[in-house]
């Protein structure tokens, strides 16, 4: 991890979890940072976001993921969380078809509301519980296919694919203005501007 | 992990993000907002009033953490026992459920930061061609970095306010169900969620009728300059719904043909708005004719089929008077009258401004409970006086 940030370029992203209550987001932001997981206690996580890096080809990609713990029933206050986000995981819970139905209002929201490069996952989470699923593999698949969003199925328990879904949106997302070190008076600043980004990364490229 | 240990841990989760939150928000002020009062940005004036609703948060909550930490002072601070199964939770639960239904009202003025938090947004974030707003923000935050970001700071309220219900169900569900700590803590988390609840519909009203109302409060500050001003904010709103004006053809003139109005009425603490939307006839169907704040008006007014507004009008609490009209048949119809005073005669002989009155008819209850709203306005604005 050192080498590559010594040599490579840092890319700062803000990504957003949504989804139905009780589907897992803290679980698997918590997972992904920390490598912890609670079977019981309900991860609450107090930090407004969390942020972690990862390591790509030699570019490090640094989350800062925004946890919109508790906000769905409270519809309206939603887009604070999701204005100027960069990436969303949408999550469902693949044992609760409700869940499901939820996740697909977020992604048309999402698409119609938020920057409209944002690169969106679906999380169909707690896969370590097949056997009570009710949604399928290949309704989430077939779903994210007509949408145009990554897939995967996931599971904050085991870990399964946890680290690999920002895996898949760190090589989607579109690699322009690094973080450099010191004040930085460069246009198309990351987090606030995606108008401002497009622009300058037609300049550069 | 025992039951007591967990609970250990919320509780402690809950004082020390309280604690971190306080010291988030102080740094908000001292990081963006207090210098941001030096700059010279378009449309500042807009932010100084997200200024003061968060140095109103502030100080609330300073005061709520206060009695967050006396709950739990004695009982855990002074324990080292590992398992904890000395501590009086009883103690401390009903200390802590009293906190929140104490202040649960008070917790409503975060209604009025979510609405100036979208108009800040605005400005600062979407001013493209701002140069000046652009080169604060980032001298602020020379590295970037979205966690210390004016916006990450900004969301924390919000973040906070939807945290509380969480934290109060996590403490509840690991309660014995037949205690009184359970039932206490049931009702602060009713509390809370109400809460959140009034600040998405605060939220909803503004992002649907906030553009109109800012420009009534903007024409009144302009057209009464010496006054105390009228403060069209939603979290001053104490009433609102729709309802059927009577006489409003004296006003508009003739209804175009298959076009209906929607007539909504807003009870501020200093005054009243009325809006009249024009729509296509027939389009939705009213479910109900009134509502304190609840949740209905946003099926109504998002339906296709919406004209422009027709008109809209904001008139101080102490220019306004309403009239209940007596008789079998007003009775039946909820027919009241609203009353905008005409302006007495002035020392220089100018004539002022013709009384208006504008004739509704609600449900008997909305009826009811207009009237009242409006008069328990007046009644505060001459107290204050």
């Amino acid at each position: 991890m050192a080498s590559a940030a010594a040599t490579g370029k840092t890319f700062q992203f803000k990504l957003v979890l949504l989804g139905e209550s009780a589907v897992g987001k803290s679980s698997l932001v918590l997972r992904f940072v920390k490598g912890q997981f609670y079977e019981h206690q309900e991860s609450t996580i107090g930090a407004a976001f969390l942020t972690q890096t990862i390591n790509l080809d030699d570019m490090v990609i640094k989350f800062e993921i925004w946890d919109t713990a508790g906000q769905e029933r409270f519809h309206s206050l939603a887009p604070m969380y999701y204005r100027g986000a960069q990436a969303a995981i949408v999550v469902y819970d693949i044992t609760n078809k409700e869940s499901f139905n939820r996740a697909k209002v977020w992604i048309e929201e999402l698409q119609k509301q938020a920057s409209p490069n944002i690169v969106i996952a679906l999380a169909g989470n707690k896969n370590d519980l097949d056997t009570s699923r009710t949604t399928t593999y290949e309704e989430g698949s077939a779903f994210a296919e007509e949408n145009n969003l990554l897939f995967l199925e996931t599971s904050a328990k085991t870990a399964n694919n946890v680290n690999e879904i920002f895996m898949v949106i760190a090589k989607k997302l579109p690699k322009v203005n690094p973080t450099t070190a010191g004040p930085q008076r460069a246009q198309g600043n990351v987090d606030l501007n995606p108008q401002q980004n497009t622009q300058s990364s037609k300049g550069c490229c | 992990m025992s039951d007591t240990v967990k609970m250990c841990r919320v509780i402690m989760e809950l004082i020390e993000t309280e604690r971190q939150y306080v010291q988030d928000l102080n740094c908000l002020i001292e990081w963006y907002l207090e210098p941001l009062k030096n700059e010279k940005i378009d449309g500042i004036e807009e932010i100084e009033q997200l200024f003061g609703n968060i140095q109103e948060i502030v100080h609330f909550q300073k005061m709520f953490t206060q009695s967050l930490e006396a709950a739990i002072d004695k009982e855990i601070n002074q324990h080292t026992d590992p398992d904890k199964e000395n501590i009086n939770f009883k103690k401390i639960l009903l200390a802590l459920g009293s906190a929140f239904l104490y202040y649960a009202h008070h917790f409503k003025l975060y209604s009025s930061f979510c609405a100036s938090h979208s108009k800040a947004q605005k400005i600062l974030l979407a001013g493209n061609d701002d140069d000046d707003a652009d080169d604060f923000l980032k001298s602020h935050n020379p590295m970037q970095q979205h966690s210390v970001a004016l916006e990450s700071y900004l969301i924390k309220p919000i973040q906070r306010i939807l945290k509380y219900p969480l934290l109060l169900r996590q403490l509840k569900d690991l309660t014995d169900v037949n205690s009184d700590e359970h039932d206490h803590l049931k009702e602060a988390l009713h509390g809370m969620e109400a809460v959140a609840e009034h600040i998405n519909e605060m939220q909803k009203i503004y992002e649907e009728h906030g553009v109109v109302l800012d420009e009534l409060a903007k024409q009144y500050k302009d057209s009464n300059p010496n006054e105390r001003g009228l403060d069209l904010n939603v979290g001053e709103l104490q009433m609102y719904g729709t309802v059927n004006w009577l006489n409003a053809s004296s006003e508009l003139g003739k209804m175009k043909r298959g076009m209906e109005l929607l007539t909504l009425l807003f009870i501020f603490r200093t005054g009243v708005v009325l809006m009249a939307q024009e729509k296509v006839k027939g389009k939705r169907k009213m479910k109900s004719n009134q509502n304190r704040l609840a949740p209905f008006l946003s099926d109504v007014t998002n339906g296709s089929g919406m004209g422009g507004t027709r008109y809209k009008t904001a008139i101080p609490v102490d220019q306004l008077q309403v009239r209940l009209m007596v008789g079998d048949a007003h009775e039946c119809h909820g027919i009241w009258e609203m009353i905008h005073c005409g302006s007495r005669d002035e020392e220089d002989g100018r004539a002022g401004r013709p009384e208006k009155v504008y004739q509704f008819a609600s449900s008997q209850e909305a009826r009811r409970d207009f009237i009242k709203t409006i008069h328990s306005s007046i009644r505060e604005s001459v107290q204050q006086q």
